[in-house]
């Protein structure tokens, strides 16, 4: 004969499961909006059945686990695609700090004040000895140094205040990587699907940030890789380093038995983005360098070649006070600028009013391929504008495409395992018909077991 | 049966996504219409910048080309109007030798007229030292410092001055005396010749200074007629300077401005499309079965 007690203990079982699917419902509608969270969700089985009398008698429900819902393939594609996604947007953001310095549109900058230079030799021919067309001639040329000084200084605070941006991140890195480590051995004991969660959004930070990269091992914990190096297996993690050591700018290093390994050039993320700008940058400085020495050195050579308007050897007209600096430290000569005079527009020594031989032979610098061998002074200038537009276009537009993917892929990640309210709605409903009708199992077997003792 | 599911923060995600885009589409929008410039930072279209620059320059090239022109003009002008008044000089010592090659004139005349040689000479020393605030049009390069002395030796530099007008373009603008007075006939020369002849009553001499002056004349006419021909060409260079200034600012509007009424219908249109979102976003964010749960 079946037993009441087994009869309330089968109601009970039954309270238990409701409960626990009531509170995992709540959990996941609280944390709907919870970055990383994935939804949870009760496992049950059924008790097993008990032999009384020649009869099984079921013994009700048993609550196996909370599971969460998750794909660690699609989770670590998701967390790759945030390092390829956030390494162009960091560098598209990173490079647009420089467009402005490249941005003519006010009929400012350098090419402007390149022309202005030929602009003002063009006038000279019309009377080379006037003061006021030398006036003119000077101005410009101090204008066009100074404009170089202006790009120069920028792209170098736009580079410095980057590397700094890039080297604030080693204050985070090892912190996050311990945490991983110490949920890595929570995992690894049977955790609940909150601490999976929290790691895996670990995860994802350093893959936005770093482009860190995951497996996941047979125990449930993740084992994270930079450049190749692994930096957190189960419960450990090791050291990154960040360094700006003045030789090689921003310098990250994994710390290995042997020493530190440079990883540098495959940190990816956020870092990864800001790396690539930089390195962009010193390229833009490079470029801008070599036009400001071959911008001195024509003009220079020309100057020396003529005379002035007292008949004297011409005087270099240009300075650069720094090797691997010129465009920041060109300057005009102090002399010319305080005596047009000293300006060599003329061929001859004997320097008459209308000499200008030396001033149109100035004038052909500007058609000439001075700059590595092919390009004109103004092609040049030209040039370096178009490359800081298709590098910060292309950046642009990597980081729309792979911005996209990553949208579908978490789309599709958390349309499956995120919270449907919905869904939750319908659960909620289910588990409380559910919590009401063991109730009711059990509030029977009591009236039963009262209605026994009536009778005793 | 199988569905698609989107959970609660993939909606808010996207639509706090979609609803960036659309916003960043309208404020581009509102700089294109605002400024009427399509292409103004160099990742707008980094193609077009070598040739928006090589456009902006061509630009200014050709404003200060148009002012060159009317520098030389002005000395030209100064020139023609010069050599115009030697041209009478000449018309007159022609005219004077002449008469005094004749028999029927005699020794005090040709004293008295040998007076006015003097003076005519003068003349031409003063017309030979034109300027024009300071730049004597006469010496060549050398247009610091007069180029005639007293006597008509010239002192100026046998190279012309020349003025840019266009690319690899030149005009003269200061003209060799050397050239004009001096060559072919040394006029200076021959007048000091003619007031000698005068002064010495020598009738073939006289007659000798009609063939010189008559060559004068022609040399002066050739002189002229050569700046004429410069003058040509400058002011052919400044209509051209203006019509490639206008010509590149219309090429250059066409690279990097934009269409007015294309500019404020895409912005209009995209008023209305981020005020859709909106309201899309005012109805999916929070709606669930919650909501209608007793």
């Amino acid at each position: 004969m079946a037993s009441l007690f087994s009869t309330l203990s089968t109601g009970h079982s039954a309270l238990s499961a409701a409960s626990a699917g009531i509170q995992t419902t709540s959990h996941n509608v609280t944390n709907a909006l919870t970055e990383g969270y994935s939804a949870q969700s009760v496992s049950t089985s059924t008790a097993d059945a008990v032999n009384v009398g020649g009869l099984w008698l079921g013994q009700g429900v048993t609550t196996d686990a909370i599971t969460r819902a998750g794909d660690s393939i699609l989770g670590l594609r998701r967390i790759q695609q945030s390092g390829i996604a956030m390494e162009s947007e960091a560098k598209a953001s990173a490079l647009q700090l420089v467009e402005p310095l490249f941005d003519e549109s006010g009929s400012d900058g350098l090419s402007a004040a390149l022309t202005e230079l030929f602009g003002a030799l063009t006038s000279a021919t019309a009377d080379p000895s006037d003061s006021g067309n030398r006036a003119a001639v000077v101005y410009a040329a101090q204008d066009l140094a100074m404009a170089f000084n202006q790009v120069a200084d920028g792209l170098v605070s736009a580079h410095d205040d980057i590397t700094q941006s890039a080297a604030a991140y080693s204050d985070e890195v090892n912190t996050l990587l311990a945490e991983v480590a110490v949920l890595n051995d929570a995992i690894s004991s049977g955790a609940s699907g909150d601490l999976v969660d929290q790691r895996d959004l670990l995860l994802r930070n350093l893959g936005e940030t770093y482009g860190m990269t995951a497996t996941i091992e047979g125990d449930g914990t993740a084992t994270v890789y930079l450049g190749g190096q692994a930096v957190v297996s189960e419960g450990e993690s090791r050291l990154i380093d960040f360094s700006t050591a003045s030789a090689g700018g921003l310098q990250i290093r994994v710390a290995a038995d042997s020493g530190f390994i440079n990883v540098t050039d495959q940190v990816g993320g956020t870092v990864g983005g800001l790396v690539s700008a930089i390195s962009e940058i010193e390229s833009y400085l490079a470029t801008l360098d070599d036009i400001a020495v071959t911008v001195s050195d024509a003009f220079n050579a020309q100057s020396l070649a003529g005379f002035d308007a007292n008949g004297n050897p011409g005087t270099a007209l240009f300075a650069v006070s720094a090797v691997g600096s010129e465009a920041a430290t060109i300057t005009l000569s102090s002399a010319v600028m305080d005596d047009p005079g000293l300006l060599a527009f003329a061929g001859d020594v004997s320097a008459v009013a209308g000499d200008g031989d030396n001033l149109f032979a100035m004038l052909a610098l500007e058609d000439a391929a001075l700059v590595g061998g092919s390009s004109t002074i103004a092609e040049a200038i030209s040039g370096l504008k178009s490359t800081v537009g298709f590098d910060i276009a292309s950046a642009e537009a990597d980081a729309t495409a792979s911005g996209a993917v990553l949208g579908d892929l978490d789309d599709l990640y958390t349309g499956l395992y995120g919270v449907n309210l919905d869904e939750q709605a319908v659960n909620l409903i289910t588990y409380q018909a559910a919590y009401e009708a063991s109730a009711k199992v059990i509030n029977v077997a009591d009236e039963m077991l009262q209605t026994l003792m009536g009778l005793v | 049966m199988s569905t698609i599911n989107f959970s609660t923060a993939s909606i808010t995600a996207n639509v706090k996504s979609e609803i960036g885009k659309i916003g960043a589409q309208l404020r581009e929008a509102e700089s294109i219409a605002l400024t009427g410039m399509a292409v103004s930072a160099p990742s707008d279209a980094p193609e077009v910048w070598p040739q928006v620059d090589k456009l902006l320059a061509g630009i200014q090239d050709q404003s200060v080309y148009q002012d060159n022109v009317n520098d030389a003009t002005t000395l030209m002008a100064t020139a023609d109007d010069a050599l115009n008044a030697v041209g009478d000089v000449m018309s007159r010592v022609l005219e004077l030798s002449i008469t005094m090659a004749t028999e029927t004139v005699g020794a005090e005349d040709r004293a008295n007229a040998a007076i006015e040689v003097a003076a005519l000479q003068e003349e031409l020393v003063a017309l030979s030292n034109t300027s024009v605030n300071g730049r004597y049009i006469f010496g060549g390069t050398d247009y610091g410092s007069a180029p005639y002395d007293a006597t008509g030796a010239y002192l100026g530099t046998n190279v012309a001055a020349t003025i840019l007008v266009a690319d690899g373009q030149t005009v003269d603008a200061g003209w060799v005396g050397d050239d004009i007075f001096n060559s072919g006939v040394d006029i200076f020369g021959a007048l000091d010749d003619l007031e000698a002849a005068l002064l010495a009553n020598d009738t073939s001499v006289i007659s000798d200074a009609v063939t010189n002056f008559t060559s004068a004349g022609e040399q002066i006419s050739t002189a002229r007629t050569q700046i004429g021909y410069e003058w040509s060409t400058a002011l052919d260079a400044a209509s051209l300077a203006a019509n490639l200034e206008v010509t590149m600012t219309e090429q250059y509007n066409n690279l990097v401005g934009a269409d007015p009424v294309e500019a404020y219908t895409n912005l209009a249109n995209l008023q209305f499309t981020y005020e859709a979102a909106l309201q899309v976003a005012s109805s999916a964010i929070g709606t669930s079965l919650f909501s209608y749960l007793r």
